[in-house]
Order: C-alpha cells, then sequence, then structure tokens
C-alpha cells in the first residue's frame, strides 16, 4: 500500500532524465501502473485481507465532497448521523456512544484517531475533504496485529494527492440547500519536490427539523447551524515526507442533549483537530526498506450546554506524539519480512467539565496515557499460487497487560484474475481516556479500571474477474467482541458509568459486483447480510442487511451522471426505524479543468431516521437530512 | 483576453491535464519494458554470449507481447544490441536464440535458451522467467532449477525483485 504512496515520484525523475541506472530502472517499472479495465475494478487480490478501494475519479464523478461519502459508498459500511455527529458503523457494529473507535483511520499510514476518544470521525470532522484524497482503501477485518489498538473492525487508509495529480491552482465554490456555501482552494505542483495544498471553507445554515420528542409547538429552527475551516498541505522531496493537516468545526446543536433547554440557542460544539508528520521512507534498496516517522497530533473539543438556569461546558485537549519506524527485509527468497514499532504518547489528556456561572467544576481530569507496541510479519510466498502471512504484534499499554494480537492470512490465487483468503486474527481495542475517566459524579461515573475489548475474527473471501470487466466477490466473516465496553448504568449508584458488558458475536456475507462498460460507465453493486447478537438478543441500531449501488455514465465528451443508492434493514432503538432507502444524483460538466456540477442529495425527499444514541437521549429517532441540492463550480488557473 | 495569452493558457490547461496520462501504461508495454530490463541481469553459460554480439530473442508466439518486443529491437542491453527475431513458422530453428518467448505450447529445454512465458508459472511448460500482471503492476516469477538446467543464471538482485522464485 505504501509503495502506491511514492509511485509518481520515481517516474517523474525517470521522465526527467532519460538514461538512469539499469537497476533503478527496473525497480520503477515495477511500481508503475498498468492501465485498463482491471485497474477500476481496484482490486488488491494479493493483499492478505479483503481490501475494498474507492477512488477519486468515483468520489468526483458522484459530487462527494466528504471523506464519509466515500467509506459510505463501501460494502458493510453504515453511516449514522446524530445531528452533531456523523458516525461509522462497520458490519452492523456500531455502538451507543461509539463514534468510530473501532476502525483505524490513517492518512498517509498517520494514525488520525486522536488521543482522548481514540476515534476518526470522517464527514466535516475530518482535517481532509474528498477532493484531496486519491484513494479510499478499506481493509476489513482485525488488523491489529500490524496497528494495534483500535483497528479491531478494520483499517481505512486514505492516500492522498501529490501535487503531480492535481497539478496548478484550482478554485471551487459551492452553493447548495440550507444556506449552503462552500469555498475550496488547492493548488499542485509535480517536479522534485511535490507540493499539495488545500483549503477548504464551509458555512451551512442548516435544516429546520422536526423534533416532536421535544414538546416544541413546531420545527426547531436556526439550531443546525455549521462552520468549518480545514486544511491539507504536503511535500515530497526524495525519501521524504512532511505533512500538515488541521480541522475547526463549529455545530449548533437542536437536538437537546443532556436535558439541555430544547428550541434555545446556545448548546454547540466545537472540535479541532491538527496533525503534523515528518517522514522519511526509502524504497528498496538491495534486499532493505526502512521507514522512520515522528508526528504530532492535538485535539480540542469546547462543548457549551444551555440549562434553564445555568450554562455548562466541557471541554478536553489532548496533544500526542506519535513516532513509527519500520524494517521491510526481502533477504530470504520468497520472504518478505517487516519488523515494526511504534510508541504514542499523550503528556496529558484534559477533561473538564464545569458550570460557568456561578462557576463549579465537576470533573477536572488530566491523565497522562502512553502506549507502545512490537510487530513481526513475514508474507511468505509458498509457490506461484499460495501465500502465507502471518503476524505478531505485542503491545504495551499504560497499565494495562500485554496485548497478544496474531493474525494468519492464507491466499490462494486459481488463476490470474481471482483470490481466496482465509483470515484469522485477533485484535483489541484499549478503553480510552474518556471511557476510563470521565465522570462529573452527578450523571456518570469513571471507570479507571476497564478491561481492553478484544475481537477474534475468521474470515473467507472469494474475488474473481468474471471477464475483463466484470468483477465478484464474496466474503464470509464471523467474528467474535469479547468485553465490549459500552455505555452502561453503575450497580451501586445508578449513574451511567462505561462497562465491559457482553461479548458480542457477528457474523454475515459481503457479495458484491462490479463492472465498467466501454464508454467509461462504471457500477458497483453490493448486498451484505448481517447477523449481530448480544447474549442471544440482536444487537441494536444493527441492520441485517445493507444494499447499495452506484452508477457513473458518461454522456458524450464533457458530461456525466452519476447516481447513488443505499437500503438498510430495520434497526433497533427506542423505537424501531423502518427499512429505508435513499439515493443521490449528481450531474457535471468538465472541459478542460473548468467544471460545473449539480448534485441532489436524498432524490425523493424521504423522511429517513436513525434511531437516537445516549447523546440523544430526548428523542425516539434522529432525522435525517431531506433532500438538498448542490452546485459546485470549478476554475483552474 | 488576447489571442495568444488564451492560446498559451490553454495549452497550459491542457498539458496540465495531459499529465497524468502517462502515469499509466498498456500492460503489453510495460511487460516488454520489463523483460529488456530484466535481461540485464541474465547470466548466459559462458561463450553463448560474448561482449558486443548481439542478444537475440526469438518470438514463438505472434501475440500483443510479441508484436511489442518487435518495437524494442535494437535497444541496448549491458554491451548487446537486442536482435528480435519474429516468428517464422512451426519448428523453425531456435539456434543461436538467447531468449524465447513461448506461446501456449510447451518448449523443449536447450542449453543457453531462456524460456519466457506470460502464465503464472507452470513448471510443465517449462518458463523459467513468467511475466504477469499483479494488481495492477507487472511483477515476474522465475523458475531457478529449470535455468540452471541449462546454464542459465540470475544475478541475486534480480532474484530479490521478483514476486516467486521457485528453487529446487
Amino acid at each position: 500500500m505504501r509503495q502506491e504512496l511514492r509511485r509518481l515520484l520515481p517516474l517523474l525523475l525517470a521522465a526527467s532524465t532519460a538514461v538512469a541506472a539499469p537497476d533503478e530502472d527496473l525497480e520503477d517499472l515495477l511500481r508503475r501502473e498498468v492501465e485498463g479495465p482491471s485497474r477500476y475494478a481496484q482490486s488488491l487480490l494479493d493483499a492478505p485481507a479483503p481490501v475494498a478501494v474507492f477512488g477519486q475519479r468515483e468520489a468526483a464523478l458522484l459530487g462527494h465532497q466528504t471523506v464519509a461519502e466515500m467509506l459510505g459508498r463501501l460494502p458493510g459500511v453504515h453511516l449514522g448521523n446524530s445531528r452533531q455527529y456523523v458516525t461509522v458503523g462497520l458490519r452492523g457494529l456500531s455502538r451507543p456512544g461509539d463514534y468510530n473507535a473501532r476502525l483505524l483511520v490513517t492518512v498517509d499510514g498517520f494514525r488520525i484517531n486522536d488521543a482522548l476518544y481514540d476515534q476518526a470521525l470522517p464527514d466535516t470532522e475530518f482535517p481532509l475533504v474528498a477532493e484531496w484524497v486519491k484513494r479510499l482503501e478499506l481493509v476489513y477485518g482485525p488488523g491489529s496485529s500490524i496497528y494495534g489498538a483500535n483497528a479491531l473492525l478494520g483499517v481505512v487508509n486514505l492516500v492522498t494527492l501529490d501535487g503531480a495529480d492535481a497539478p496548478g491552482l484550482r478554485l471551487r465554490g459551492g452553493l447548495g440547500s440550507f444556506g449552503t456555501r462552500r469555498a475550496l482552494l488547492q493548488y499542485g505542483q509535480g517536479g522534485g519536490s511535490d507540493v499539495f495544498v488545500g483549503v477548504q471553507l464551509l458555512r451551512s445554515r442548516g435544516e429546520d427539523l422536526d423534533l416532536p420528542e421535544l414538546g416544541l409547538p413546531g420545527p426547531v429552527r436556526g439550531l443546525d447551524d455549521l462552520r468549518q475551516a480545514s486544511l491539507f498541505a504536503k511535500l515530497r522531496h526524495g525519501a521524504w515526507r512532511a505533512s500538515l493537516g488541521a480541522v475547526r468545526r463549529d455545530k449548533e446543536v437542536a437536538t437537546a442533549p443532556y436535558d439541555t433547554v430544547p428550541g434555545a440557542a446556545g448548546t454547540r460544539f466545537r472540535d479541532a483537530y491538527a496533525f503534523a508528520e515528518l517522514a522519511y521512507e526509502e524504497d528498496w534498496s538491495q534486499a532493505l526498506r526502512r521507514s522512520l516517522r515522528l508526528g504530532l497530533a492535538s485535539s480540542a473539543f469546547d462543548g457549551e450546554y444551555r440549562y434553564p438556569d445555568v450554562e455548562n461546558r466541557d471541554t478536553a485537549r489532548s496533544l500526542a506524539w506519535h513516532l513509527d519506524a519500520r524494517l521491510q527485509w526481502r533477504g530470504w527468497l520468497n520472504h518478505e519480512l517487516q519488523l515494526g514499532f511504534d510508541a504514542r504518547e499523550v503528556p496529558r489528556g484534559e477533561q473538564r467539565n464545569f458550570d460557568v456561572d456561578p462557576e463549579f467544576v465537576y470533573l477536572d481530569s488530566r491523565e497522562p496515557s502512553h502506549r507502545f507496541g512490537l510487530f513481526l510479519q513475514d508474507q511468505w510466498r509458498l509457490s506461484a499460487n499460495w501465500q502465507l502471512t502471518s503476524g505478531l504484534r505485542v503491545d504495551h499499554i499504560r497499565s494495562l497487560k500485554p496485548q497478544w494480537s496474531p493474525r494468519l492470512a492464507l491466499v490462494w490465487r486459481p488463476r490470474a484474475h481471482e483470490s481466496v483468503k482465509l483470515m484469522l486474527g485477533r485484535a483489541f481495542r484499549a478503553p480510552n481516556l474518556v471511557e476510563n475517566f470521565y465522570g462529573d459524579g452527578y450523571t456518570q461515573l469513571a471507570s479507571p479500571d476497564l478491561k481492553p475489548e478484544s475481537l477474534r475474527s475468521a474470515e473467507l473471501s472469494w474475488e474473481r474477474a468474471l471477464d475483463e470487466r466484470h468483477v465478484f466477490t464474496l466474503t464470509a466473516y464471523k467474528a467474535y467482541l469479547e468485553r465490549t465496553i459500552e455505555l452502561g448504568q453503575d450497580e451501586d449508584s445508578g449513574l451511567l458509568r462505561y462497562l465491559n458488558l457482553a461479548g458480542i458475536r457477528t457474523q454475515g456475507l459481503d457479495l458484491g459486483l462490479q463492472g465498467q462498460g466501454a464508454d467509461g460507465a462504471q457500477w458497483r453493486a453490493d448486498l451484505s447480510l448481517i447477523d449481530a447478537r448480544s447474549a442471544g438478543q440482536r444487537l441494536s441500531n444493527s441492520p441485517r442487511w445493507l444494499l447499495k449501488g452506484h452508477w457513473i455514465q458518461p454522456l458524450g465528451q464533457d458530461w456525466s451522471l452519476g447516481l447513488e443508492v443505499q437500503g438498510q434493514g430495520r434497526r433497533s432503538g427506542r423505537v424501531e426505524v423502518p427499512t429505508q432507502f435513499s439515493a443521490n444524483a449528481a450531474l457535471r460538466w468538465s472541459r478542460a479543468g473548468q467544471q460545473l456540477g449539480l448534485r441532489v442529495l436524498n432524490l425523493s425527499d424521504r423522511k429517513l431516521y436513525d434511531p437516537a444514541g445516549p447523546d440523544n437521549e430526548a428523542l425516539l429517532r434522529v432525522p435525517q437530512p431531506r433532500r438538498s441540492w448542490r452546485l459546485d463550480w470549478q476554475w483552474m488557473f | 483576453m488576447h489571442r495568444p495569452v488564451r492560446r498559451l493558457l490553454c495549452h497550459m490547461a491542457l498539458a496540465l491535464l495531459a499529465a497524468p496520462a502517462w502515469a499509466q501504461q498498456s500492460a503489453v508495454e510495460l511487460k516488454a519494458q520489463v523483460l529488456v530490463k530484466v535481461l540485464r541481469f541474465v547470466e548466459w553459460p559462458q561463450g553463448s554470449l560474448v561482449e558486443g554480439q548481439p542478444l537475440q530473442v526469438c518470438l514463438l508466439d505472434d501475440g500483443a507481447l510479441a508484436r511489442q518486443l518487435q518495437s524494442l529491437d535494437g535497444q541496448a542491453v549491458n554491451t548487446h544490441p537486442l536482435r528480435v527475431r519474429p516468428r517464422a513458422g512451426r519448428g523453425a530453428a531456435l539456434g543461436g536464440c538467447h531468449v524465447a518467448l513461448m506461446g501456449a505450447a510447451t518448449t523443449p529445454e536447450s542449453p543457453g535458451l531462456l524460456l519466457v512465458g506470460e502464465e503464472a508459472m507452470q513448471a510443465e511448460k517449462g518458463a523459467m522467467l513468467s511475466l504477469l500482471v499483479e494488481d495492477g503492476r507487472v511483477v515476474f516469477d522465475i523458475d531457478l532449477e529449470a535455468a540452471r538446467r541449462v546454464g542459465i543464471g540470475f544475478s541475486a538482485r534480480l532474484l530479490r525483485l521478483a514476486r516467486y522464485v521457485r528453487k529446487a
């Protein structure tokens, strides 16, 4: 996967220098991508896990603007919208209070999950927008044997654009329903020093929301406002790379969480996240390849809660240092060994809760957190058709017992365009600082003695190209999540508290078909069947099936039409949310870098809902966005 | 806007748009290039390829890769000019050939002749070097044992770049 990142630079160098050293030449050729229909399938048949990939072209033609929209197209993913945040569920697991802590998200390999909640939210809370992502790769199944904590259900890696991928200066503007305005500026320059910079400003007045549970006379107006700014910059020179990403988002909250005053302004969330990384990533030289990365990430949350007689605040701050060192070695024929060490040091994770006037402090927690892990992986090609990957990682986290994450993957390639994979593995998630230490003593207690939750899984996948233009995939999986950390009720006090609850068993099937037409048309359809249970009972907020598809149709030289459809089965919660379907459409005109796009979301204007979680106690269900349109244009200079 | 300025901007835009196009090449083009580069790391038996002597690639196939290779005739491989000999009919003599691009049929081994195939290595067909496309990139497998039998060796560096090396 990492090789992908480095593909273009040597290419550019090769183009500018006609005669290169002969051995370098061959290595460059082997890195080059082949064009043709098989590429559109974007499959990774040889990878030791099922991988789904979503690329820039599809995202652009479907009119995507957020990473969440890209992620949402992939099989097994079910996003939720609490009107506070967009949450990520995968294969039926979307637990109350967990926005996305069970999926690891990386940007060019850098861990984005923050140091307090261990989560990475992919919508407007994310430092990157869809336009800056070259490809999104979702690796299904436990990934802890390489990545350590949080790589429980899968790993999402975002490969960002290089300057050479999107050269020149581009300015995009957008207007849409609900008073949405968006401006985006990006600049790319290829060459010896590759530069990419992008900035986005987003503003939306938001919707008027029908929330009958709040007992207000009419819809809640003017409380869905969103303001966001994000930045991403990357400089690449030879084996060196420096990246910087930042986002700040202000969201008014209309759903009256935590008993705040319904329909009144003043309950709002501000989230900020920033990261910087300096990386040295070598290409193969002789039998060895080395990489060293040093990163810094900060996160901040400010919640303001409006109560009848007082204003309450939540603040959370964290700063984390990241170190990642890897050695890859090909000294033994047919083996590729990888040895890695990484560490995350959080000098202080701060959580405070207090009333403003009169001032009263309920919570003032300043806890450090440190973790490091060591892993070894061997990718062994047993024959031309068989490959065995085995790996083991041990993690030391704060005062917890060492966590061992083994993994075994067998890949069989009966023919060039077919692969069968069997994976067995274990992954874990350590309790985060919020689960451990958030407690105000009135509504919620801290829970410092939580144990890590762990997942064991077995997965079998089959992928086959039916012909030059059609690819079929089938994956069956079974997993057991042990000691699930969830918000529960403390037996003695009756207050809320994070607890290690009963295990969750999931099993399911993902069935996918994708194709490409001779005219550049492209489509994909995925059906997921999911059975998730805890103590024999079906899990809440877990659809039994997901159906999604998209179709991109070029219309002549300059025009294209993109359609997306998704449906999911009924989900239980405080009330049952029935089966629902929705569709989006995007029409685009593009010529010589100038673009015009019209996108309509929730085409048929259906009333869609998500089950309400503990953050929306006052509601039975959360209304999802109604029909909206957006108009975007781009100038390229 | 002045016309020349406009034209210039237009050209710039087109050049920028065109840029990613050469990031990808057809599999056949790339395979042919990889083959020629791989040949630099192949060691033929002593005396069968002396300095300056043309390196002869004989085509037993007339598929896309064979046609592509013909366009590379004359390229230098270390000190040797590449000679690509088109298919001269079934059973044509392989005398003087250093490399043979196999067709669908099994080709018998002959001393100092490197058999190159395009399918995942199948020992029975005899390919010593197989060029494949894997996850969008060109890769190659090497059958070390078969190559040794005909006196052909590979540099250690090349073996490390191989996807799979079949040993005895």
